[in-house]
């Protein structure tokens, strides 16, 4: 976790969107985390990581939330739906919108340093 | 009022995953070998085959559910039932148009064959059946509420297509009162392993796709096969109830 890289870093290396928590872009990314199955992710993520998902229901907010992530990324063009927005700014969590496929965000996120968290 | 046994979740040879044995008779057939009073017939994103059923049914004295099973835009499976066969065609078109434009392989997939209540075959469906319609699950919900009809997250314990798998926890929000899981599970362990379905009733269902799967996971005790009361015992309200076998089969 020696890269140091914060929320704000990504979002100028994704050229994307924020769409919501833009008052958390100092947050400090731990580890990268990327799947599209919500109970996956609250398995396997963890504190300070960021997500890249193409999910945009609200629930991906409470999973943040719950969490612990820094950022939630999503990938490929899908809006996020209204009520996530609404609730990412609730929760404070930076929410990152990009019309990048998943695959692309993963590898810059990588070049930035940033690796996948492992489970134990 | 009595115990009926139910099975809420059967395919027909429409869904092209299920066997081609799936006609209306032999559907028929087997619920009533199996001693059912109410079988529900989902076939993914269509009810094409409902009718047939229904008529089945009636000439057997087998109360038909007709509904859909629509694969949601986050890859979920939900049962969708409604009051009036006229709500159910209306769903019908709306679905279809929020699928996407792919035609179905049959070597790969299987047929999507349409039939009447004599299993005789009256037509195939070329649009495949097995997508994500471009619909959330919260659209889903409203409007299915809207059309007087009914919504059941299917087999929720299962590792794919699962409201819990992919969204994680039963969103607030959604008009629910029930969650089916599959024959795979007990009921005490789906509420153990999945706290968020602990609060709401369960039914327990086959998602038969051949005709030996069909079975009576689940007994409504009520008045009798009727819309209402079906709603009431899903609802477990004015002593009536649903109750999934423990068992697993």
């Amino acid at each position: 976790m020696s890269h140091g890289v914060r929320v704000r870093d990504i979002v100028d290396e994704l050229e994307c969107e924020v769409a919501a928590g833009s008052g958390q872009l100092d947050n400090k990314v731990a580890f990268g985390y990327s799947s599209d199955l919500l109970s996956d992710v609250m398995a396997g993520a963890g504190q300070g990581d960021v997500w890249v998902t193409v999910q945009i229901h609200q629930n991906i907010v409470a999973v943040g939330a719950l969490t612990g992530l820094s950022a939630i990324i999503v990938a490929g063009g899908a809006g996020p739906a209204h009520d996530t927005v609404i609730k990412a700014d609730d929760e404070g969590i930076p929410l990152l919108t990009t019309s990048k496929p998943s695959f692309e965000v993963v590898g810059i996120l990588y070049r930035m340093g940033i690796r996948g968290r492992v489970r134990e | 009022m009595r115990f009926l046994p139910a099975d809420l979740h059967i395919h027909t040879a429409l869904s092209p995953c299920a066997e081609n044995e799936m006609t209306p008779p032999a559907i028929i057939a087997a619920a009533k070998v199996k001693g059912l009073e109410i079988i529900g017939i989902c076939d993914h994103n269509s009810a094409e085959n409902v009718r047939a059923v229904a008529e089945a049914g009636a000439a057997e004295g087998i109360t038909v559910l007709g509904g859909i099973e629509v694969q949601t835009v986050e890859d979920v499976h939900v049962l969708t039932f409604f009051r009036h066969p006229d709500a159910l065609n209306i769903w019908q078109e709306e679905v279809y148009s929020a699928l996407p434009e792919v035609e179905n392989d049959e070597a790969r997939f299987g047929e999507q064959l349409i039939m009447d209540s004599c299993g005789r075959v009256t037509g195939k469906l070329c649009t495949l059946l097995l997508c994500s319609t471009s619909m959330s699950v919260d659209y889903v919900s409203r409007r299915v509420s809207e059309l007087d009809g009914l919504v059941i997250p299917a087999h929720v314990d299962r590792p794919s297509f699962s409201l819990i798998r992919n969204l994680g926890f039963v969103p607030d929000g959604l008009e629910l009162c029930c969650m089916e899981i599959s024959r795979n599970i007990s009921p005490d362990t789906a509420r153990t392993r999945f706290p968020s379905i602990a609060r709401f009733p369960l039914v327990k269902s086959s998602d038969a796709h051949r005709l030996s799967e069909i079975a009576g996971y689940t007994d409504f005790f009520m008045e009798g096969a009727m819309w209402d009361e079906i709603l009431l015992a899903l609802r477990l309200a004015k002593g009536r109830y649903v109750t999934p076998r423990c068992a697993t089969m």
